[in-house]
């Protein structure tokens, strides 16, 4: 099984355009330096800018990521 | 930012229809019990995803954005994750909004104002103020003659004093 940091890296490589934009670079480089708690700061940001609660957030993270690795 | 459908948070993904395109299995996989897939499966998947991706990803020719209303007419999935500008005109074309996500999680935004046009207040003269100025122009002249040099009606009071001062002088 993969480990989520893992999971986490290879769904952003699997988009290279978000993976090369300034928030996928930062999010990689929590995911490569352990740093969870800015890596939280920043989904709890894309949280408030879409306008929906972290539980709606992990509920379509998850889908996403189902859909992506056809799960 | 208002609320947006379901699965816009990942829509990144999908970006401009580039759905990577998978084998769905053809065996029944109801009598079998279910199998998680292993490193080597989803590595396949990714690459092909990628493959996908870049055989399919065009240049950009295009910004994308919208004519809106006022800035909070604008929602966050209008505003692409890839690092790109978009650009949003308000109607009266008084404001323009470049918004783009930042590292940091939130959407930055730029917003251009316009400028009032100068020369058209330069054209909107009134005619009537021109007019009057010309005048008041035309009038200062006049007295500023008038201040270097006496004004004599038909010479005649200089012609008196030169005769007074001649009679004076032969008496």
């Amino acid at each position: 099984m993969l480990r989520p940091e893992e999971l986490a890296i290879r769904a952003l490589n699997a988009n290279p355009k978000f993976a090369n934009a300034p928030m996928g670079k930062e999010l990689m480089r929590c995911i490569q330096n352990n740093d969870s708690a800015a890596g939280e700061a920043i989904a709890n940001n894309i949280l408030n800018q879409y306008g929906i609660s972290k539980e709606q957030g992990i509920q379509q993270a998850t889908e996403g990521l189902k859909g992506l690795f056809h799960l | 930012m208002a609320n947006n459908s379901a699965y816009q948070t990942t829509g990144a993904f999908y970006q401009n229809n580039q759905h990577p395109s998978y084998q769905f299995n053809t065996t029944d996989n109801r009598t079998q019990p279910y199998q998680y897939p292993n490193n080597q499966q989803i590595n396949t998947q990714i690459q092909q995803t990628q493959q996908t991706q870049q055989q399919t990803i065009p240049q950009r020719t295009y910004i994308p954005g919208r004519m809106v209303t006022g800035e909070n007419d604008i929602i966050a999935a209008e505003v692409p994750m890839d690092g790109n500008h978009a650009i949003f005109v308000q109607q009266d074309f008084k404001k323009i909004y470049a918004k783009t996500w930042g590292n940091d999680g939130y959407i930055h935004t730029t917003v251009f104002v316009a400028e009032e046009d100068q020369n058209r207040n330069q054209r909107q003269v009134d005619p009537f103020a021109m007019i009057m100025a010309r005048l008041d122009g035309i009038e200062n002249q006049i007295k500023s003659q008038h201040q270097q040099k006496p004004y004599y009606r038909n010479n005649r009071n200089k012609q008196r004093q030169d005769q007074n001062k001649e009679d004076k002088s032969n008496a």
